[in-house]
């Protein structure tokens, strides 16, 4: 399972207003550079090219649930399935959550896959969000 | 049904993002929105839970629809829902709502990956 990395903005940007995490849209997007910590909007990333059955600037995540339990806030998506068709898409190993709705495309967390990973025509890779652990909690 | 109460989640959230890119948005607005947000996804919830027997915890669990229906090499994988409970870390899963409720009834959950 790929790992979770949190973006230092994020924390600042959720005390802030700049994120709702039940309304806003969310979005996928794959990249084969590595994000670092450091890295606060979208524009900051070097996103793989398009085509192919990838969408410049990712794929929405549909927010399954947003809400706390015991005072432990967890935000749960659905998966997000890319699929190459008509040809390869590009390779990739990072995909990086973050906010499109937000004005600056705030970045939330990426996820490493560890390798470089090729999707060829036909093929997909889906971004599988644990449902039970969120992709993130504030507690 | 299940697709029309998606479609509401779906409409409440592009007039959300629409209001939300404004150059001077209305915070009544946005919160309106917000809230049907909620409101119809927990409808969703609602819908494909349905018959769900509350978690150990005491909380009720939620549904959705984790995966969607996908081809992968020419072999379709159909949708995958989930029964949650959001408060711990227990899920059970099934190709249609139904069979996702009669797995999270019968304690057949998801396997947590070893640590």
């Amino acid at each position: 399972m790929a790992t979770f990395n949190k973006f230092n903005c994020f924390t600042e940007d959720v005390a802030e207003k700049v994120h709702n995490l039940g309304a806003d849209t969310l979005k996928v997007l794959l990249t084969l550079t590595a994000p670092v910590a450091t890295n606060s909007v979208k524009a900051d990333l070097t996103e793989i090219a398009s085509g192919n059955g990838y969408t410049a600037g990712g794929t929405a995540a549909s927010i399954s649930s947003s809400a706390q339990t015991s005072g432990t806030y967890k935000l749960v998506l659905a998966d997000v399935v890319f699929t190459a068709s008509g040809g390869a898409i590009a390779n990739c190993r990072y995909a990086v959550l973050y906010n499109d709705t937000s004005a600056s495309d705030s970045l939330i967390g990426w996820f490493d896959y560890a390798s470089t990973l090729t999707i060829a025509n036909g093929e997909t890779l889906t971004w599988d969000a644990d449902p039970s652990t969120g992709v993130l909690t504030i507690a | 049904m299940l697709d029309q109460l998606t479609e509401s989640v779906e409409r409440a959230t592009v007039e959300y993002n629409a209001e939300s890119t404004k150059d001077a948005p209305s915070k009544s607005k946005l919160d309106e929105l917000s809230a049907r947000i909620k409101s119809a996804r927990k409808a969703v919830s609602d819908h494909i839970a349905s018959g769900a027997n509350p978690c150990k915890c005491g909380a009720s669990p939620i549904g959705y629809r984790k995966t969607e229906a996908y081809m992968h090499r020419g072999q379709p994988f159909a949708a995958v829902y989930s029964i949650l409970c959001v408060g711990c870390t227990i899920d059970a899963r099934g190709n249609t709502p139904e069979e996702a409720v009669k797995r999270w009834n019968a304690g057949k959950l998801t396997p947590r990956p070893q640590q």
